[in-house]
Protein backbone atom coordinates (compact mmCIF):
# COMPACT_ATOMS: atom_id res chain seq x y z
CA UNK A 1 0.00 0.00 0.00
CA UNK A 2 1.22 4.00 -0.91
CA UNK A 3 0.33 6.43 1.04
CA UNK A 4 -1.71 7.70 -1.94
CA UNK A 5 -4.00 5.08 -1.82
CA UNK A 6 -8.24 5.42 -1.38
CA UNK A 7 -9.01 1.71 -1.40
CA UNK A 8 -6.52 -1.20 -0.70
CA UNK A 9 -8.27 -4.49 -0.81
CA UNK A 10 -5.99 -7.57 1.12
CA UNK A 11 -6.55 -10.95 0.12
CA UNK A 12 -10.24 -10.32 0.31
CA UNK A 13 -12.40 -13.55 0.16
CA UNK A 14 -16.05 -13.68 -0.07
CA UNK A 15 -18.55 -16.94 -0.12
CA UNK A 16 -22.19 -17.49 -0.16
CA UNK A 17 -22.70 -20.73 1.57
CA UNK A 18 -20.37 -23.11 -0.51
CA UNK A 19 -20.01 -20.76 -3.45
CA UNK A 20 -16.69 -18.63 -3.49
CA UNK A 21 -17.79 -15.06 -5.23
CA UNK A 22 -14.31 -13.57 -4.52
CA UNK A 23 -11.26 -15.63 -4.36
CA UNK A 24 -8.60 -14.19 -2.20
CA UNK A 25 -8.35 -10.86 -4.13
CA UNK A 26 -5.93 -7.99 -3.87
CA UNK A 27 -5.77 -4.48 -5.68
CA UNK A 28 -5.45 -1.03 -4.55
CA UNK A 29 -7.43 2.15 -6.44
CA UNK A 30 -5.17 5.26 -6.13
CA UNK A 31 -6.53 8.69 -4.69
CA UNK A 32 -8.80 10.81 -7.36
CA UNK A 33 -8.84 8.27 -9.78
CA UNK A 34 -11.27 6.87 -11.56
CA UNK A 35 -11.64 3.54 -11.89
CA UNK A 36 -14.01 0.99 -14.15
CA UNK A 37 -14.50 -2.33 -12.81
CA UNK A 38 -15.72 -4.86 -15.61
CA UNK A 39 -16.47 -8.52 -15.68
CA UNK A 40 -19.34 -11.04 -16.36
CA UNK A 41 -22.54 -11.25 -14.96
CA UNK A 42 -21.68 -13.31 -11.84
CA UNK A 43 -17.89 -12.32 -11.78
CA UNK A 44 -18.39 -10.72 -8.22
CA UNK A 45 -18.46 -7.32 -8.91
CA UNK A 46 -21.50 -6.52 -7.29
CA UNK A 47 -19.83 -8.32 -4.02
CA UNK A 48 -17.00 -6.31 -4.29
CA UNK A 49 -18.65 -2.82 -4.53
CA UNK A 50 -21.04 -3.78 -1.34
CA UNK A 51 -18.05 -5.11 0.78
CA UNK A 52 -15.84 -1.65 -0.42
CA UNK A 53 -19.25 0.09 0.97
CA UNK A 54 -19.77 -1.79 4.39
CA UNK A 55 -22.98 -3.44 2.94
CA UNK A 56 -21.69 -6.56 3.60
CA UNK A 57 -18.52 -8.12 5.11
CA UNK A 58 -16.00 -10.30 3.45
CA UNK A 59 -15.32 -13.56 4.80
CA UNK A 60 -11.80 -13.24 5.34
CA UNK A 61 -9.39 -10.49 4.16
CA UNK A 62 -9.54 -6.86 4.80
CA UNK A 63 -10.29 -3.67 3.10
CA UNK A 64 -8.55 -0.45 4.22
CA UNK A 65 -10.85 2.95 3.02
CA UNK A 66 -8.62 5.71 3.34
CA UNK A 67 -6.36 3.80 5.79
CA UNK A 68 -9.30 2.63 7.74
CA UNK A 69 -9.86 -1.15 7.97
CA UNK A 70 -13.78 -2.11 7.48
CA UNK A 71 -13.18 -5.27 9.58
CA UNK A 72 -11.69 -3.08 12.64
CA UNK A 73 -13.22 0.39 12.04
CA UNK A 74 -16.60 0.06 9.61
CA UNK A 75 -18.26 3.11 10.99
CA UNK A 76 -15.30 5.45 10.16
CA UNK A 77 -14.48 3.68 6.27
CA UNK A 78 -17.80 4.66 6.33
CA UNK A 79 -17.58 7.95 6.53
CA UNK A 80 -15.28 7.84 3.46
CA UNK A 81 -17.74 6.38 1.12
CA UNK A 82 -20.49 6.95 -0.84
CA UNK A 83 -22.44 4.02 -2.63
CA UNK A 84 -24.90 4.08 -5.30
CA UNK A 85 -25.95 0.35 -5.44
CA UNK A 86 -27.24 -1.47 -8.71
CA UNK A 87 -30.59 -0.90 -9.67
CA UNK A 88 -30.82 2.11 -7.59
CA UNK A 89 -33.38 1.09 -5.01
CA UNK A 90 -35.45 4.62 -3.55
CA UNK A 91 -38.34 4.96 -0.89
CA UNK A 92 -41.26 5.27 -3.41
CA UNK A 93 -43.25 7.49 -0.70
CA UNK A 94 -40.58 10.12 -0.31
CA UNK A 95 -40.17 13.37 -2.39
CA UNK A 96 -36.84 13.49 -4.26
CA UNK A 97 -35.85 16.57 -2.17
CA UNK A 98 -36.83 14.54 0.76
CA UNK A 99 -35.14 11.75 -0.10
CA UNK A 100 -31.99 14.15 -0.78
CA UNK A 101 -32.43 15.31 3.18
CA UNK A 102 -32.95 12.71 4.62
CA UNK A 103 -29.90 11.23 3.03
CA UNK A 104 -27.82 14.33 3.80
CA UNK A 105 -28.67 13.79 7.89
CA UNK A 106 -28.01 9.99 7.71
CA UNK A 107 -24.63 10.90 5.97
CA UNK A 108 -23.88 13.50 8.36
CA UNK A 109 -23.88 16.70 6.70
CA UNK A 110 -24.09 19.98 8.89
CA UNK A 111 -28.17 20.99 9.27
CA UNK A 112 -26.77 24.45 7.74
CA UNK A 113 -25.25 22.55 4.41
CA UNK A 114 -27.69 20.11 3.96
CA UNK A 115 -30.20 22.79 1.85
CA UNK A 116 -27.14 24.02 -0.10
CA UNK A 117 -25.53 20.73 -0.96
CA UNK A 118 -28.88 19.03 -1.45
CA UNK A 119 -29.72 22.11 -3.92
CA UNK A 120 -26.33 21.82 -5.75
CA UNK A 121 -26.51 17.76 -6.09
CA UNK A 122 -29.88 18.27 -7.51
CA UNK A 123 -28.90 20.87 -9.85
CA UNK A 124 -25.66 19.07 -11.06
CA UNK A 125 -28.56 16.37 -11.92
CA UNK A 126 -31.06 18.12 -13.36
CA UNK A 127 -33.50 17.58 -10.98
CA UNK A 128 -33.87 20.64 -9.13
CA UNK A 129 -36.39 22.27 -11.48
CA UNK A 130 -38.12 19.51 -13.01
CA UNK A 131 -38.37 16.67 -10.23
CA UNK A 132 -37.49 18.22 -6.79
CA UNK A 133 -41.26 18.19 -5.36
CA UNK A 134 -42.17 14.69 -7.27
CA UNK A 135 -43.07 11.67 -5.42
CA UNK A 136 -40.22 9.13 -6.37
CA UNK A 137 -43.19 7.08 -6.92
CA UNK A 138 -43.65 8.87 -9.90
CA UNK A 139 -40.54 9.15 -11.47
CA UNK A 140 -39.74 7.18 -14.64
CA UNK A 141 -36.44 5.17 -14.73
CA UNK A 142 -34.25 7.49 -15.92
CA UNK A 143 -34.92 10.16 -13.18
CA UNK A 144 -34.98 7.56 -10.99
CA UNK A 145 -31.13 7.02 -12.01
CA UNK A 146 -30.51 10.56 -11.52
CA UNK A 147 -32.12 10.48 -7.76
CA UNK A 148 -29.26 7.45 -6.85
CA UNK A 149 -26.74 9.51 -8.61
CA UNK A 150 -27.68 12.62 -6.89
CA UNK A 151 -27.80 11.03 -3.79
CA UNK A 152 -24.04 9.18 -4.19
CA UNK A 153 -22.91 12.66 -4.63
CA UNK A 154 -24.25 14.02 -2.29
CA UNK A 155 -21.87 15.26 0.35
CA UNK A 156 -18.15 15.07 1.01
CA UNK A 157 -17.51 11.76 0.90
CA UNK A 158 -13.98 11.28 -0.69
CA UNK A 159 -14.91 7.88 -2.52
CA UNK A 160 -17.57 7.39 -4.77
CA UNK A 161 -18.70 3.94 -5.78
CA UNK A 162 -21.41 3.27 -8.46
CA UNK A 163 -22.69 0.22 -9.51
CA UNK A 164 -24.63 0.80 -12.96
CA UNK A 165 -24.93 4.42 -12.93
CA UNK A 166 -26.06 4.78 -16.50
CA UNK A 167 -28.50 2.11 -17.40
CA UNK A 168 -31.94 3.50 -18.15
CA UNK A 169 -30.01 7.06 -19.35
CA UNK A 170 -30.62 8.76 -22.04
CA UNK A 171 -27.76 9.45 -24.28
CA UNK A 172 -27.84 13.66 -23.00
CA UNK A 173 -27.77 12.28 -19.37
CA UNK A 174 -25.23 9.98 -19.97
CA UNK A 175 -23.11 12.64 -21.24
CA UNK A 176 -24.61 14.73 -18.15
CA UNK A 177 -23.28 12.04 -15.88
CA UNK A 178 -19.76 12.05 -17.59
CA UNK A 179 -19.49 15.63 -16.75
CA UNK A 180 -20.49 14.96 -13.36
CA UNK A 181 -17.40 12.34 -12.82
CA UNK A 182 -14.96 14.89 -14.78
CA UNK A 183 -15.80 17.39 -12.46
CA UNK A 184 -14.79 14.83 -9.73
CA UNK A 185 -11.89 13.98 -11.05
CA UNK A 186 -8.80 14.64 -8.81
CA UNK A 187 -10.62 15.31 -6.10
CA UNK A 188 -12.59 12.77 -5.26
CA UNK A 189 -11.90 8.92 -6.32
CA UNK A 190 -14.74 6.81 -8.28
CA UNK A 191 -15.16 3.34 -8.86
CA UNK A 192 -18.28 2.27 -11.47
CA UNK A 193 -18.94 -0.74 -12.55
CA UNK A 194 -20.84 -1.39 -15.71
CA UNK A 195 -21.76 -3.05 -18.80
CA UNK A 196 -21.29 -0.19 -21.29
CA UNK A 197 -17.51 -0.25 -22.11
CA UNK A 198 -17.45 2.48 -24.26
CA UNK A 199 -18.41 4.59 -21.61
CA UNK A 200 -16.40 3.41 -19.05
CA UNK A 201 -13.42 3.59 -21.90
CA UNK A 202 -14.52 6.99 -21.93
CA UNK A 203 -14.09 8.09 -18.23
CA UNK A 204 -12.09 5.79 -16.58
CA UNK A 205 -8.79 6.05 -15.93
CA UNK A 206 -7.83 2.80 -14.68
CA UNK A 207 -9.57 -0.70 -15.36
CA UNK A 208 -9.96 -3.90 -13.10
CA UNK A 209 -11.06 -6.63 -14.82
CA UNK A 210 -12.54 -9.70 -12.99
CA UNK A 211 -13.59 -13.23 -14.04
CA UNK A 212 -15.14 -16.07 -11.68
CA UNK A 213 -13.88 -14.04 -8.50
CA UNK A 214 -10.52 -13.64 -9.38
CA UNK A 215 -8.82 -10.56 -10.62
CA UNK A 216 -7.94 -10.82 -14.42
CA UNK A 217 -6.54 -7.72 -14.97
CA UNK A 218 -5.58 -4.40 -13.71
CA UNK A 219 -4.07 -0.77 -15.27
CA UNK A 220 -4.84 1.59 -17.51
CA UNK A 221 -5.75 1.45 -20.92
CA UNK A 222 -2.83 1.35 -22.46
CA UNK A 223 -1.57 -1.67 -20.30
CA UNK A 224 -4.10 -3.42 -20.32
CA UNK A 225 -3.52 -3.31 -24.10
CA UNK A 226 0.05 -4.01 -23.93
CA UNK A 227 -0.97 -6.96 -21.94
CA UNK A 228 -2.55 -8.72 -24.48
CA UNK A 229 -0.81 -7.51 -27.42
CA UNK A 230 0.59 -10.36 -29.48
CA UNK A 231 3.69 -9.87 -30.83
CA UNK A 232 4.31 -8.23 -34.26
CA UNK A 233 0.21 -7.85 -35.37
CA UNK A 234 -0.39 -5.25 -36.78
CA UNK A 235 -3.87 -3.74 -38.39
CA UNK A 236 -4.64 -1.71 -41.60
CA UNK A 237 -7.16 -0.08 -43.44
CA UNK A 238 -6.40 0.26 -47.05
CA UNK A 239 -8.37 0.76 -50.01
CA UNK A 240 -7.91 -0.98 -53.78
CA UNK A 241 -8.06 -3.95 -55.61
CA UNK A 242 -8.09 -7.56 -52.81
CA UNK A 243 -5.72 -9.08 -55.54
CA UNK A 244 -3.56 -7.00 -55.65
CA UNK A 245 -3.46 -5.91 -52.14
CA UNK A 246 -2.79 -10.08 -51.27
CA UNK A 247 -0.30 -10.02 -53.69
CA UNK A 248 1.90 -7.01 -52.33
CA UNK A 249 1.58 -8.70 -48.66
CA UNK A 250 2.48 -11.56 -50.07
CA UNK A 251 5.72 -10.64 -51.81
CA UNK A 252 6.61 -8.81 -48.55
CA UNK A 253 6.35 -12.53 -46.92
CA UNK A 254 3.43 -11.32 -44.14
CA UNK A 255 1.02 -13.76 -43.10
CA UNK A 256 -2.79 -11.97 -43.05
CA UNK A 257 -4.72 -13.20 -39.84
CA UNK A 258 -8.00 -11.76 -40.65
CA UNK A 259 -9.14 -9.90 -44.12
CA UNK A 260 -12.05 -8.14 -43.56
CA UNK A 261 -14.51 -6.14 -46.84
CA UNK A 262 -15.50 -3.32 -45.08
CA UNK A 263 -19.34 -2.16 -46.19
CA UNK A 264 -17.62 1.47 -47.52
CA UNK A 265 -16.43 0.06 -50.73
CA UNK A 266 -13.39 -1.44 -51.79
CA UNK A 267 -11.81 -0.54 -48.34
CA UNK A 268 -10.35 -3.88 -46.91
CA UNK A 269 -9.24 -4.13 -42.81
CA UNK A 270 -6.60 -6.55 -42.49
CA UNK A 271 -4.92 -7.76 -39.61
CA UNK A 272 -1.37 -9.42 -40.38
CA UNK A 273 1.69 -10.87 -38.17
CA UNK A 274 4.85 -9.13 -39.96
CA UNK A 275 8.61 -8.46 -38.28
CA UNK A 276 9.73 -4.74 -38.27
CA UNK A 277 11.68 -5.34 -41.49
CA UNK A 278 8.48 -7.06 -43.59
CA UNK A 279 6.63 -4.43 -41.75
CA UNK A 280 8.57 -1.34 -43.58
CA UNK A 281 9.31 -3.12 -46.49
CA UNK A 282 5.46 -3.62 -47.17
CA UNK A 283 4.59 0.02 -46.22
CA UNK A 284 7.28 1.19 -48.72
CA UNK A 285 5.45 -0.96 -51.58
CA UNK A 286 1.69 -0.01 -50.74
CA UNK A 287 2.38 3.20 -49.92
CA UNK A 288 4.00 4.15 -53.48
CA UNK A 289 1.70 1.77 -55.29
CA UNK A 290 -0.96 3.49 -57.99
CA UNK A 291 -4.05 1.64 -57.20
CA UNK A 292 -3.90 1.47 -53.61
CA UNK A 293 -4.38 3.49 -50.82
CA UNK A 294 -3.03 2.77 -46.90
CA UNK A 295 -5.90 4.75 -44.74
CA UNK A 296 -4.83 3.32 -41.91
CA UNK A 297 -1.90 0.90 -40.75
CA UNK A 298 0.10 0.17 -37.51
CA UNK A 299 0.18 -1.70 -34.55
CA UNK A 300 -3.03 -3.06 -33.03
CA UNK A 301 -4.80 -0.93 -30.79
CA UNK A 302 -7.18 -2.83 -28.61
CA UNK A 303 -10.64 -1.10 -27.57
CA UNK A 304 -11.75 -1.90 -23.92
CA UNK A 305 -14.19 -4.52 -25.33
CA UNK A 306 -11.84 -6.48 -26.87
CA UNK A 307 -9.52 -6.27 -23.62
CA UNK A 308 -12.18 -7.41 -21.76
CA UNK A 309 -13.43 -10.20 -23.93
CA UNK A 310 -9.89 -11.63 -24.65
CA UNK A 311 -8.74 -11.31 -20.97
CA UNK A 312 -11.87 -13.32 -19.59
CA UNK A 313 -11.89 -15.47 -22.45
CA UNK A 314 -8.35 -16.46 -21.53
CA UNK A 315 -9.12 -16.91 -17.78
CA UNK A 316 -12.14 -18.64 -18.71
CA UNK A 317 -10.00 -21.31 -21.05
CA UNK A 318 -6.90 -21.52 -17.89
CA UNK A 319 -10.37 -22.59 -15.72
CA UNK A 320 -11.35 -25.34 -18.77
CA UNK A 321 -7.53 -26.83 -18.54
CA UNK A 322 -7.45 -26.71 -14.75
CA UNK A 323 -10.74 -28.84 -14.54
CA UNK A 324 -9.58 -31.22 -16.98
CA UNK B 1 -27.40 9.71 17.75
CA UNK B 2 -28.41 12.61 15.37
CA UNK B 3 -28.52 9.57 13.03
CA UNK B 4 -30.40 7.08 14.99
CA UNK B 5 -33.16 9.79 15.48
CA UNK B 6 -33.16 10.75 11.60
CA UNK B 7 -34.14 7.15 11.02
CA UNK B 8 -36.63 6.93 13.94
CA UNK B 9 -38.48 10.13 12.22
CA UNK B 10 -38.10 8.72 8.82
CA UNK B 11 -39.79 5.37 9.90
CA UNK B 12 -42.42 7.13 11.75
CA UNK B 13 -43.06 9.18 8.71
CA UNK B 14 -43.24 6.22 6.64
CA UNK B 15 -45.83 4.63 8.90
CA UNK B 16 -47.46 7.66 9.19
CA UNK B 17 -47.50 8.62 4.84
CA UNK B 18 -49.01 4.74 4.41
CA UNK B 19 -52.35 4.23 3.50
CA UNK B 20 -52.18 0.57 5.42
CA UNK B 21 -51.79 2.29 8.76
CA UNK B 22 -54.89 4.08 8.47
CA UNK B 23 -56.06 0.56 7.44
CA UNK B 24 -55.03 -0.98 10.41
CA UNK B 25 -56.10 1.70 13.07
CA UNK B 26 -60.14 1.39 11.93
CA UNK B 27 -59.60 -2.91 12.01
CA UNK B 28 -58.16 -1.59 15.73
CA UNK B 29 -61.06 1.10 16.50
CA UNK B 30 -63.44 -1.19 15.19
CA UNK B 31 -62.35 -3.94 16.94
CA UNK B 32 -62.09 -2.37 20.28
CA UNK B 33 -65.39 -0.70 20.02
CA UNK B 34 -66.73 -4.18 19.57
CA UNK B 35 -65.46 -5.72 22.50
CA UNK B 36 -66.63 -2.68 24.26
CA UNK B 37 -69.55 -2.67 23.01
CA UNK B 38 -70.13 -6.15 24.42
CA UNK B 39 -68.86 -6.09 27.60
CA UNK B 40 -70.77 -3.10 27.98
CA UNK B 41 -73.82 -3.97 27.11
CA UNK B 42 -73.25 -7.18 29.21
CA UNK B 43 -72.59 -5.04 32.25
CA UNK B 44 -75.54 -3.28 32.29
CA UNK B 45 -77.46 -6.60 32.15
CA UNK B 46 -75.61 -8.53 34.72
CA UNK B 47 -73.98 -7.61 38.34
CA UNK B 48 -70.25 -8.34 37.87
CA UNK B 49 -67.67 -9.48 40.27
CA UNK B 50 -64.27 -7.90 38.20
CA UNK B 51 -64.36 -3.76 37.03
CA UNK B 52 -65.41 -3.55 33.38
CA UNK B 53 -61.58 -2.03 32.64
CA UNK B 54 -60.43 -5.25 33.88
CA UNK B 55 -63.12 -7.30 31.77
CA UNK B 56 -61.83 -4.66 28.55
CA UNK B 57 -58.01 -5.73 29.32
CA UNK B 58 -58.29 -9.31 29.38
CA UNK B 59 -59.56 -8.75 26.23
CA UNK B 60 -56.59 -7.61 24.81
CA UNK B 61 -55.01 -10.24 23.09
CA UNK B 62 -57.62 -10.14 20.17
CA UNK B 63 -56.70 -6.75 19.12
CA UNK B 64 -53.01 -7.54 19.82
CA UNK B 65 -53.15 -10.22 17.94
CA UNK B 66 -54.39 -8.66 15.01
CA UNK B 67 -52.28 -5.62 14.38
CA UNK B 68 -48.93 -6.07 15.58
CA UNK B 69 -48.66 -8.50 12.58
CA UNK B 70 -50.02 -5.95 10.46
CA UNK B 71 -47.68 -3.29 12.16
CA UNK B 72 -44.88 -4.98 11.86
CA UNK B 73 -44.96 -6.95 8.69
CA UNK B 74 -43.20 -3.72 6.42
CA UNK B 75 -40.54 -2.87 8.78
CA UNK B 76 -37.70 -5.51 7.20
CA UNK B 77 -40.12 -7.30 4.47
CA UNK B 78 -40.24 -4.27 2.40
CA UNK B 79 -36.91 -3.00 2.34
CA UNK B 80 -35.90 -6.42 1.77
CA UNK B 81 -37.92 -6.83 -1.39
CA UNK B 82 -37.24 -3.59 -2.55
CA UNK B 83 -33.11 -3.47 -1.65
CA UNK B 84 -33.45 -0.33 0.04
CA UNK B 85 -31.15 -1.92 2.84
CA UNK B 86 -28.04 -1.82 0.86
CA UNK B 87 -28.10 2.57 0.38
CA UNK B 88 -29.08 2.33 3.92
CA UNK B 89 -26.13 0.28 5.24
CA UNK B 90 -24.06 1.86 3.49
CA UNK B 91 -24.08 5.34 5.06
CA UNK B 92 -22.04 5.18 8.81
CA UNK B 93 -25.24 3.21 10.77
CA UNK B 94 -25.41 0.27 12.67
CA UNK B 95 -27.46 -2.65 12.61
CA UNK B 96 -28.60 -2.42 15.88
CA UNK B 97 -29.62 1.25 15.29
CA UNK B 98 -31.64 0.73 12.63
CA UNK B 99 -33.43 -2.36 14.16
CA UNK B 100 -34.11 -0.03 17.24
CA UNK B 101 -35.86 2.59 14.91
CA UNK B 102 -37.87 0.30 13.58
CA UNK B 103 -38.81 -1.18 16.63
CA UNK B 104 -39.58 1.98 18.48
CA UNK B 105 -41.57 3.29 15.71
CA UNK B 106 -43.95 0.07 15.49
CA UNK B 107 -43.99 0.43 19.25
CA UNK B 108 -44.88 3.45 19.34
CA UNK B 109 -47.25 2.97 16.96
CA UNK B 110 -49.06 0.24 19.20
CA UNK B 111 -49.10 2.35 21.67
CA UNK B 112 -50.59 5.73 20.18
CA UNK B 113 -53.39 2.91 19.11
CA UNK B 114 -54.21 2.00 22.86
CA UNK B 115 -54.13 5.37 23.76
CA UNK B 116 -56.60 6.73 21.54
CA UNK B 117 -58.92 3.76 22.36
CA UNK B 118 -58.21 4.14 25.97
CA UNK B 119 -59.17 7.75 25.76
CA UNK B 120 -62.52 6.92 23.82
CA UNK B 121 -63.14 4.18 26.41
CA UNK B 122 -62.43 6.64 29.28
CA UNK B 123 -65.00 9.26 28.10
CA UNK B 124 -67.36 6.89 27.40
CA UNK B 125 -67.41 5.50 30.72
CA UNK B 126 -67.13 8.37 33.20
CA UNK B 127 -70.06 10.41 30.98
CA UNK B 128 -72.37 7.03 31.42
CA UNK B 129 -71.94 7.52 35.58
CA UNK B 130 -75.97 6.50 35.77
CA UNK B 131 -75.42 2.98 33.61
CA UNK B 132 -72.69 1.66 35.64
CA UNK B 133 -71.45 2.21 39.23
CA UNK B 134 -68.09 4.04 38.73
CA UNK B 135 -66.40 1.68 41.21
CA UNK B 136 -67.32 -0.71 38.68
CA UNK B 137 -66.19 0.36 35.72
CA UNK B 138 -62.70 1.43 37.06
CA UNK B 139 -60.35 2.65 39.40
CA UNK B 140 -56.89 4.42 38.86
CA UNK B 141 -55.48 0.94 39.32
CA UNK B 142 -57.11 -0.59 36.77
CA UNK B 143 -56.39 2.09 34.23
CA UNK B 144 -52.96 2.62 34.71
CA UNK B 145 -52.10 -0.80 35.86
CA UNK B 146 -53.84 -2.18 32.63
CA UNK B 147 -52.39 0.30 30.16
CA UNK B 148 -49.14 -0.35 32.22
CA UNK B 149 -49.27 -4.24 31.03
CA UNK B 150 -50.50 -3.56 27.71
CA UNK B 151 -47.32 -1.07 27.27
CA UNK B 152 -45.07 -3.91 29.14
CA UNK B 153 -45.95 -6.89 27.25
CA UNK B 154 -46.48 -4.80 24.02
CA UNK B 155 -42.60 -4.81 24.03
CA UNK B 156 -42.08 -8.40 23.32
CA UNK B 157 -45.30 -8.64 21.61
CA UNK B 158 -43.82 -5.62 18.37
CA UNK B 159 -40.12 -7.27 19.53
CA UNK B 160 -41.23 -10.53 18.27
CA UNK B 161 -43.34 -8.76 15.25
CA UNK B 162 -39.96 -7.28 13.89
CA UNK B 163 -38.29 -10.23 14.44
CA UNK B 164 -40.37 -12.50 12.07
CA UNK B 165 -40.24 -9.71 10.20
CA UNK B 166 -36.52 -9.61 9.69
CA UNK B 167 -36.60 -13.19 8.83
CA UNK B 168 -38.30 -13.30 5.29
CA UNK B 169 -39.21 -10.73 2.78
CA UNK B 170 -42.77 -12.06 1.82
CA UNK B 171 -44.98 -9.77 4.05
CA UNK B 172 -47.95 -12.04 4.17
CA UNK B 173 -45.29 -14.82 5.51
CA UNK B 174 -44.10 -12.07 8.11
CA UNK B 175 -47.57 -11.50 9.61
CA UNK B 176 -48.49 -15.02 9.30
CA UNK B 177 -45.74 -15.98 11.76
CA UNK B 178 -46.09 -13.10 14.05
CA UNK B 179 -50.08 -13.59 14.21
CA UNK B 180 -48.97 -17.68 14.96
CA UNK B 181 -46.27 -17.04 17.63
CA UNK B 182 -48.50 -14.42 19.36
CA UNK B 183 -51.57 -16.30 19.18
CA UNK B 184 -49.43 -19.90 20.75
CA UNK B 185 -48.45 -17.53 23.72
CA UNK B 186 -51.77 -16.69 25.03
CA UNK B 187 -53.15 -20.17 24.40
CA UNK B 188 -50.20 -21.32 26.41
CA UNK B 189 -51.10 -18.05 28.44
CA UNK B 190 -54.50 -19.80 29.13
CA UNK B 191 -53.21 -23.42 29.64
CA UNK B 192 -50.61 -22.28 32.21
CA UNK B 193 -53.88 -20.87 33.80
CA UNK B 194 -55.68 -23.95 33.89
CA UNK B 195 -53.18 -26.19 34.40
CA UNK B 196 -52.00 -24.10 37.96
CA UNK B 197 -55.65 -24.18 39.08
CA UNK B 198 -54.97 -28.16 39.24
CA UNK B 199 -51.54 -28.50 40.71
CA UNK B 200 -52.29 -25.38 42.58
CA UNK B 201 -49.93 -24.47 45.87
CA UNK B 202 -47.34 -26.79 44.30
CA UNK B 203 -43.63 -25.28 43.02
CA UNK B 204 -44.95 -26.55 39.73
CA UNK B 205 -48.03 -24.87 40.34
CA UNK B 206 -46.50 -21.81 41.14
CA UNK B 207 -44.01 -21.61 38.10
CA UNK B 208 -46.75 -22.05 35.61
CA UNK B 209 -48.73 -19.44 37.80
CA UNK B 210 -46.15 -16.99 37.24
CA UNK B 211 -46.19 -17.46 33.13
CA UNK B 212 -50.07 -17.07 33.01
CA UNK B 213 -49.90 -14.15 31.25
CA UNK B 214 -53.67 -12.94 32.27
CA UNK B 215 -53.05 -13.93 35.80
CA UNK B 216 -50.43 -11.12 35.25
CA UNK B 217 -52.47 -9.10 33.89
CA UNK B 218 -55.05 -9.43 36.93
CA UNK B 219 -52.53 -8.58 39.18
CA UNK B 220 -51.48 -5.40 37.53
CA UNK B 221 -55.41 -4.61 36.94
CA UNK B 222 -55.29 -4.90 41.31
CA UNK B 223 -52.43 -2.76 41.50
CA UNK B 224 -49.76 -5.21 41.92
CA UNK B 225 -47.47 -4.51 39.67
CA UNK B 226 -44.15 -7.13 40.40
CA UNK B 227 -41.35 -5.60 39.02
CA UNK B 228 -40.38 -9.33 38.22
CA UNK B 229 -42.92 -9.29 35.28
CA UNK B 230 -41.17 -5.85 33.71
CA UNK B 231 -38.20 -7.56 33.89
CA UNK B 232 -38.95 -10.85 32.53
CA UNK B 233 -40.91 -8.97 29.20
CA UNK B 234 -38.03 -6.54 29.14
CA UNK B 235 -35.48 -8.86 28.79
CA UNK B 236 -36.75 -11.33 26.64
CA UNK B 237 -37.90 -8.21 24.26
CA UNK B 238 -34.30 -7.22 24.32
CA UNK B 239 -33.36 -11.22 23.53
CA UNK B 240 -35.72 -11.01 20.40
CA UNK B 241 -34.47 -7.61 19.50
CA UNK B 242 -30.67 -8.93 19.09
CA UNK B 243 -31.85 -12.06 17.34
CA UNK B 244 -33.72 -9.52 15.09
CA UNK B 245 -30.21 -7.85 14.85
CA UNK B 246 -28.27 -11.07 13.73
CA UNK B 247 -30.66 -12.12 11.56
CA UNK B 248 -30.87 -8.71 9.30
CA UNK B 249 -26.90 -9.28 9.45
CA UNK B 250 -27.20 -12.89 8.36
CA UNK B 251 -29.50 -11.76 5.62
CA UNK B 252 -27.54 -8.74 3.76
CA UNK B 253 -24.25 -11.40 4.04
Amino acid sequence: MSGNDAVVVNNLTKKYCRQVALNAISFSIKTGSVVGLIGPNGAGKSSILKILAGVITGTSGDVLINGDSMAENAMQAKRHISFMPENNPLPDHLRVGEYLRFRAELKGIPEKRIRQNAEKVMRQCDLYYEARYCMIKTLSKGYRQRVGIADAMLGNNEIIILDEPTIGLDPHQIIGVRKIIDTSKGTRTILISSHILSELETVCDNFIIINRGHIVATGTLDELSNNIKEQDTFRAKICGDEQIIRKEFELAGIQIVEFKRSPYGDEYVIKFIATEEAYRILLSKISNHRELFVKKIGYVEYTLEEIFLNSTRRCRDQDDIENS
Amino acid sequence: MKKFYTLLKYEIYKLMVSPATYVIALIFTLSIGGIFAFLLHDYTRFEQDIPLIQMFCRCFWLPTCVIVPLLSMRSFSEEDKYGTFQSLFAVPISYMEVVLAKFLATYGMFIFLWLCSWSLFLAVGFKSGSIVHETAFASQFNIGGGLLFIAVTGLLFVAIGIFASSLTENQIVSCMLTFFILLTLFICGQFFANRSQISNLTLYGTYLESLNIFSQLDNFCNGVFDSRIIVFYVSTSKLIFCFSTVAVQRKLN
